[in-house]
């Protein structure tokens, strides 16, 4: 599998091989193992294997979802544990027809961080602008990391890295930071509607870009209903 | 897959609401907008698709953080955690008879009380300017919310819970509820770290299938710990009875009625 220096995300993303298995990937569809659903559904059934399989695929990008939001790496641990035990107490609550689940634990699991970041005040931190990541960096690979979770971190963070700065800041601060549209014009000094306008320019950027990778396109069946 | 993303009729849309449906998909909105966009998105398929769109893009953003490897007696320690939960599970399932009856009875007179209590707090609360309070609700500081996830008996419904920061105020906000025959109604309940139901209040959808209401949440030196929708026959139930429609996940900081 190809991993390497892309003009852009939107070019990487066309690539077919890498889509096909990246779309694999976000609905857990592999020949070699179990959906993240079949897991899923074993969970609920009190599997506890099936959470185990769960955590090799995303306790990484959990924890560094976490790890970027909290800024403690203690925090982190205590984000990913927390969100197992929740996965695993309430993991019948999972309904792929509203999304991946990928999508469903990482909310989980950002609603946590952003609990504890707000619990903990440190917003100064994302006001110094230390918050900003540099971006564009190719990932290293974790211990868990599949060869398909490498290129989606790839191609995803490329696609929000070559956002212009003013848009990604917009997007970071709101996703990462947990910040209202409003909170982010106070931080950075900008109208709101400034900000508005660029989170929303922003996110049909990477919704062109990604527009490869989305793993569940019912809503034209949605619409026609 | 279809080849190119869909193009909803944006220009059809209220001013600015397509930057509020970016927001929302974001939770980066505050509670008065949220619900507003939620009620405005239960209402138009075509923004409430487009909506998806956004939270599926949402969805990936964690893999644009700097990767990190969590440490690997983490693992253990999950998988630990996860085991003594199930062994607290089995301990409570295993209770002597008796013990149950004990509790279920001590739970019964909490529920009533508790009930008799809610019904006045209502009557009360008749006498205040409800669009003042909720008005004063949803721009107050610090406002809490946790999503609410759809049951089988609403698999298209949405709803999110707010609570005040001093636990005396709950809000709360759904869409895509069915229309209940005239004998049927909505009850919104909280749930007590001891597992006891407090009925919040009843209530009604509109022809859209939505509903936005604020409401008192009565007094208890327990912390409340989740909240759950349920269809019950009109005028309400005790505790629940009929089909779950909406729930949220266990809240992650439960909520205590300061005094």
């Amino acid at each position: 599998m190809r991993v390497g220096n892309s003009d852009t995300a939107g070019a990487f993303a066309e690539d077919g091989a890498v889509s096909q298995a990246i779309a694999h990937r976000m609905t857990g569809a592999s020949s070699i193992s179990a959906t993240d659903e079949a897991l899923v559904a074993a969970v609920t059934r009190g599997d506890e294997g099936a959470i185990g399989v769960l955590y090799d695929r995303y306790a990484a990008s959990i924890y560094s979802l976490a790890l970027r939001i909290t800024g403690d790496r203690l925090t982190a641990q205590e984000v990913v544990q927390d969100t197992f035990l929740r996965l695993w107490k309430h993991a019948k609550m999972f309904d792929r027809e509203r999304g991946a689940f990928g999508a469903w634990i990482f909310a989980i699991a950002r609603r946590r961080s952003l609990d504890v970041l707000r619990s903990r005040q440190r917003q100064a931190k994302i006001a110094d602008g230390t918050f900003i990541s540099d971006g564009g960096t190719l990932p290293e690979p974790s211990q868990a990391d599949t060869s398909e979770q490498i290129v989606l971190a790839h191609v995803i963070s490329q696609a929000v890295a070559t956002l212009p700065l003013a848009q990604r800041q917009a997007i970071e601060l709101a996703y990462f930071g947990g910040l209202t549209q409003q909170q982010i014009a106070t931080q950075t000094g900008e109208p709101l509607g400034t900000v508005k306008s660029r989170m929303r320019t922003a996110m049909e950027t990477l919704r062109t870009r990604l527009h490869a990778l989305r793993p569940y396109p019912h809503h034209e069946e949605e619409v026609a209903r | 897959m279809s080849d190119q993303p869909i193009n909803p009729p944006l220009s059809e849309m209220p001013d600015g609401m397509a930057e509020a449906i970016v927001a929302y998909a974001l939770e980066a909105l505050p509670p008065d907008e949220e619900a507003t966009v939620a009620v405005y998105l239960a209402a138009h398929p075509e923004a409430r698709a487009l909506c998806e769109e956004y939270r599926a893009i949402v969805g990936m953003l964690p893999y644009a953080a700097a990767p990190s490897a969590p440490p690997p007696f983490l693992r253990e320690g999950v998988l630990r955690s996860i085991r003594d939960e199930r062994t607290r599970r089995r301990r409570r399932v295993s209770l002597p008879r008796f013990g149950y009856r004990f509790a279920s009875a001590i739970a019964a007179c909490l529920v009533l009380g508790l009930l008799v209590w809610n019904v006045g707090l209502q009557l009360r609360s008749d006498h205040d300017d409800p669009a003042a309070s909720a008005a004063s609700f949803w721009s107050q500081p610090g406002l809490i919310s946790y999503e609410m996830l759809p049951a089988e008996a609403a698999p298209n419904s949405t709803g999110r819970i707010y609570l005040s920061p001093n636990g005396k105020q709950t809000g709360f906000a759904v869409s895509g509820l069915p229309i209940l025959p005239p004998d049927k109604t909505y009850q919104l309940w909280f749930r007590l770290d001891d597992q006891t139901r407090v009925s919040i209040t009843t209530f009604a959808v509109d022809p859209t299938g939505s509903a936005v209401m604020v409401l008192p949440v009565p007094p208890n030196s327990r912390s409340y710990v989740s909240c759950g929708i349920t269809e019950e026959p009109r005028g309400g139930s005790p505790k629940p009875t009929g089909p779950r429609v909406l729930a949220s996940l266990e809240w992650p900081a439960p909520a205590t009625y300061s005094k």
